[in-house]
């Protein structure tokens, strides 16, 4: 599957297109096909969202999950300050990024 | 310690409204990303793998404990209550708001500090020992020194 991802224009958080919204969660990431690029566009250019791009995902029952180890930290957070993470309190976020 | 004359000051204040300018464009619409990626980067501001991270540079490697606690007030007040020190006499903040980060240099202008070409995208690019383009003398950042090859490639005489 391919998912979109960017970050927020004001904060800077990392976010994943959710269908109509942007979410700081990527297990609420949808698959764009091949709209990506074209959703992008216009979320960018209306400023929702801040330097978008399209990445490959997997599907898992536990939502998606991106390809790439560096989208994985990006979606759980800094690896250095575990407490600042996206969701402090998983105890499995670190096995599900490696 | 480097202190600031009137000439110093008066280019880091320009250059807080300067960004405060461009950032409130970019936050209207104004700019775009592309057009206003240079202009972050040169005042330190980049965006990273979880956040923005501003680059506050520490001329010398030398503070005094004024622009210490200014550092950590800013950490209080603006970041999550750390900062990063860096192995290139430097201090980042990593959770930055945009449109705070104009703020933030307000307050470091005010202890004769700022983030000015702390960026390797300052200004075309590379260093000028590696064939970038040097900038003008007037606005090279208060505290900067040029080395005699950068001087040499400057070619304008100026030393």
């Amino acid at each position: 599957m391919k998912i979109l991802t960017g970050n927020d224009l004001g904060t800077g958080d990392v976010v994943w297109w959710t269908g109509g919204d942007w979410s700081r969660h990527v297990s609420d990431a949808v698959d764009v096909d091949n709209h990506g690029e074209a959703i992008a566009a216009r979320e960018e250019a209306a400023r929702r969202v801040n330097a978008p791009y399209v990445i490959d995902a997997d599907q898992t029952p536990q939502g998606p999950r991106p390809a790439h180890i560096k989208d994985r930290i990006r979606a759980t957070g800094p690896s250095v300050r575990p407490d600042l993470a996206v969701k402090p309190a998983d105890p499995a976020a670190g096995s599900w990024v490696i | 310690m480097y202190k600031y004359d009137e000439y110093d000051q008066s280019i880091v204040d320009a250059r807080v409204e300067d960004f405060r300018d461009q950032v409130a464009r970019r936050i209207a619409g104004e700019i775009s990303e592309d057009q206003f990626k240079p202009l972050r980067l040169m005042n330190g501001l980049y965006l990273q793998l979880h956040a923005y991270m501003l680059r506050v540079a520490v001329p010398y490697g030398t503070m005094d404990s004024r622009q210490m606690r200014m550092l950590g007030a800013i950490a209080r007040k603006y970041d999550r209550g750390y900062g990063h020190f860096t192995t290139r006499q430097n201090i980042q903040y990593n959770w930055i708001k945009l449109e705070e980060a104009p703020d933030i240099l307000a307050d470091l202008a005010t202890v004769e500090m700022h983030a000015i070409q702390t960026s390797r995208r300052r200004r075309g690019g590379r260093s000028p020992a590696v064939g970038g383009i040097a900038p003008p003398v007037e606005q090279l950042p208060p505290g900067i020194q040029l080395s005699a090859a950068q001087v040499q490639d400057r070619g304008d005489g100026i030393g």
